[in-house]
């Protein structure tokens, strides 16, 4: 125990994590040493609304203060080679105080689903709250703020890459973004909102607390949008994209045990990894440093700040030929959008996906809950399952699910609910492709159609769903069985993380068609022991950055060893 | 940093549907339940409230425990959970009084110190001690 009040160095609390950069946090005179000293080659500069306006009426970009120049911050960057990129906050977020609203227009704190006004514990050991982002007063000054801040872009010819981040949590598994508010003003909003749908349809009538939040979900993202459209028009020419950032430590539950001086370790490590298969970035700037030190640092690291924040940030390096970046390994897309929420449908948890998907090819992943995939032609869809639901089709997804079908994906669609419409498309394209249906029943109803590479495997849901857990689970068991998704089992102790990446063979790998590098990490008090099975086709290349742990290879597995804290990757070759 | 024999719970009105008619009612739940070691387990939440209520006509939350008809009944409840994890007191918060609260505080050991002072204290008089705890008492 001790006694003393831990002092958070100057560092730590102007660089709190993944290359962010706090640039209120200390005097413009010291920008030079801190960024000359700093060992990353990337600077995120997330900015700070209230930072340059107190009242969301006159801004200050460089006319008063010196902190507030973020030429000089650029300028120092390129002096020291050092990327700059701004994160423009659309939503309130955590780490700022008000939730980054300037402190004359934070008079309405918003409240979650339950009532409860958002509350935060950061780094340095404050309580930040949330203020509501539906007072029209608050986009008013939203709509100044952004219009200044382009002006002054353009004026000082500041030429680096913007990015809108949408703040949330991960609540107990789904993704939650603070622009989700109950507060009053909100409600107020809504009422609004709802008589304006009501003038344009006049048989709406809110029968039950669902058709309540659908409408509430609806209303929310057409704000996000409006603050998004604003931010995006006013600073076009630096605007690079928009993306959902996980803080970690930001979630109630997890509020109650931080602020009685509990980090829970084991929690954070799964976050990071289930936030990265939903395409959420990962961000740590609310922990304290010293929990980063360990374990957990080193997979912010590996995962976040070497791979997934880089494709994030530069989308060529998506690339196939890119030999350099490790790109997290996915075999999955799974869609879930929830368009239609008046169908009944099993989803994917209910089906016994996530189970299966868990046991084998854990966090080898990409679940979409809200936003629509753009489909690229040139995707490689081969050896890849996308997962659609019948009721969220609509005609775009329609012919994104027969591109890739015809790609060579591997397609499953659960029927329920599925407009008649597209079913007899499906009918009439496999009768002017000539495809053979062929039908089995096992656990469920299930067509497989077969064209090349490609599988479109149709089955019931609803039916399915009927099946224990055990039953639905062999249901995946046996269809994967058939497909050729090449991939190791690992055999993990409780509390155990791995995760996934792949890169194509350099120059000096030939003997492969592709590395995989998998990574272990034990943020356990306790010692665990993996296993991994090397099956035909795989074979192990090196082992590197062992930390506490001990490693041992045969002909046919590893056997590796872990001590609390500690962490292994394994490179292995894939070749056929 | 309140005393791990203090046990805290933050309490609100929820959704819950009926088993048979799937009818939605508004009513009592306890939202969320920590001492100083964090999160009490959500299983021992649960367990107990079987273990009082039996068999609920409701269909159970995935997220909150209850539903609990009034504040009587909550309270009930508070106090048997105070009994088995042989704890000092429980103090209830509403969401309302927690939101009062937070606006006001920057510092967590203020806010802990707001709830206990705010909140509702149920102490335990039956509370069993060990023999340390009466040596020193």
């Amino acid at each position: 125990m001790s006694l003393t009040t831990p002092v958070i160095s100057d560092a730590d609390a102007v660089f709190p994590g993944e290359h962010w950069y706090f640039y209120w946090k200390t005097s413009a005179s010291l920008w030079e040493s801190k960024i000359a000293e700093y060992q990353g080659r990337r600077i995120i500069v997330p900015l700070n609304w209230s930072f340059h306006s107190e009242t969301g009426d006159k801004y200050d970009f460089a006319y008063s203060r010196p902190e507030t120049d973020l030429k000089k911050l650029v300028d120092l960057a390129h002096k020291y080679n050092k990327e700059v990129v701004f994160f423009l906050p659309l939503t309130p977020v955590p780490f700022l105080a008000n939730g980054g609203i300037p402190s004359l227009l934070a008079r309405n704190i918003a409240v979650n689903r339950e009532g409860l006004a958002y509350s935060f514990l950061e780094g340095e050991d404050n309580l930040n709250k949330l203020y509501s982002f539906y007072d029209p007063r608050v986009f008013k000054a939203f709509s100044r703020y952004v219009r200044h801040l382009g002006q002054f872009f353009v004026e000082k010819g500041i030429g680096v890459g913007m990015y809108g981040i949408r703040g949330g949590a991960l609540e107990r598994g789904e993704f939650r973004s603070f622009i989700e508010d109950r507060s009053p003003i909100f409600l107020d909003s809504f009422q609004k909102f709802l008589m304006a749908k009501k003038e344009e349809n006049r048989d709406l009538v809110i029968s039950d607390p669902e058709v309540e939040e659908t409408l509430i979900k609806e209303f929310q993202a057409t704000i996000e949008q409006v603050y998004l459209e604003e931010a995006r028009t006013q600073l076009s020419s630096n605007w690079e994209g928009e993306f959902d950032i996980s803080f970690l430590g930001a979630d109630s539950e997890n509020f109650f045990q931080r602020i009685n001086g509990q980090d829970n370790i084991q929690r954070y490590s799964s976050s990071i990894l289930n936030s990265v298969s939903r395409g959420l970035l990962p961000s740590s700037v609310l922990l304290k440093n010293d929990i980063k030190k360990g374990i957990l640092g080193r997979q912010l690291k590996e995962v976040v700040v070497n791979s997934f924040l880089e494709m994030q940030l530069r989308p060529d390096y998506y690339d196939e030929n890119e030999l350099g970046l490790l790109r997290p390994l996915t075999f999955f897309e799974a869609f879930e959008l929830d368009t239609n929420p008046s169908v009944a449908s099993p989803n994917w948890q209910e089906l016994g996906l996530w189970e299966f998907i868990e046991d084998h090819y854990k966090w080898c992943y990409q679940y979409h809950p809200t936003y629509i995939k753009e489909w690229s032609e040139e995707e490689n869809c081969q050896n890849k399952c996308y997962f659609f639901h019948g009721k969220d089709l609509d005609q775009k997804y329609f012919h994104n699910m027969l591109k890739i079908f015809m790609n060579g994906g591997y397609v499953f669609l659960n029927r329920t609910g599925l407009d008649n419409t597209f079913l007899k498309k499906l009918e009439t394209f496999f009768l002017e492709n000539s495809l053979e249906v062929e039908t089995v029943n096992f656990h469920t109803i299930i067509h497989s159609i077969t064209l090349g590479e490609g599988r479109l495997i149709i089955f019931e849901g609803d039916s399915l769903a009927d099946n224990n857990l055990e039953q639905r689970i062999t249901f995946w068991t046996k269809i994967f069985e058939t497909l050729k998704i090449r991939h190791l089992p690992v055999d993990l102790e409780d509390g155990v993380e791995l995760f996934w990446r792949s890169r194509g063979a350099s120059f000096n790998e030939l003997n492969y068609e592709e590395v995989r590098r998998l990574s272990l990490y034990n943020p356990t008090s306790y010692k665990r022991k993996v296993k991994v099975q090397i099956l035909k086709n795989f074979a192990l290349m090196k082992v590197l950055d062992e930390a506490n742990v001990k490693v041992q290879s045969f002909q046919n597995g590893i056997d590796i060893e872990l001590a609390p804290e500690g962490g292994v990757s394994l490179d292995i070759g894939v070749f056929t | 940093m309140i005393e791990s024999e203090t046990i805290m719970a933050v309490y609100g009105q929820v959704n819950f549907t009926t088993q048979e008619s799937r009818k939605v009612v508004s009513s009592y739940a306890l939202l969320y339940v920590f001492d100083a070691n964090g999160n009490i387990d959500r299983d021992v939440l649960e367990n107990l409230y079987c273990d009082v209520y039996g068999d609920s006509s409701y269909l159970g939350h995935p997220l909150y425990i209850g539903p609990f008809e009034d504040l009587e009944i909550l309270n009930q409840y508070a106090f048997k959970l105070c009994s088995q994890l042989n704890a000092a007191d429980i103090t209830m918060v509403s969401v309302s009084e927690y939101n009062a609260i937070i606006e006001r505080e920057s510092k967590p050991s203020q806010l802990l110190l707001g709830l206990y002072e705010e909140g509702n204290t149920i102490k335990n008089l039956d509370r069993k001690k060990g023999l340390f705890s009466k040596i020193f008492s």
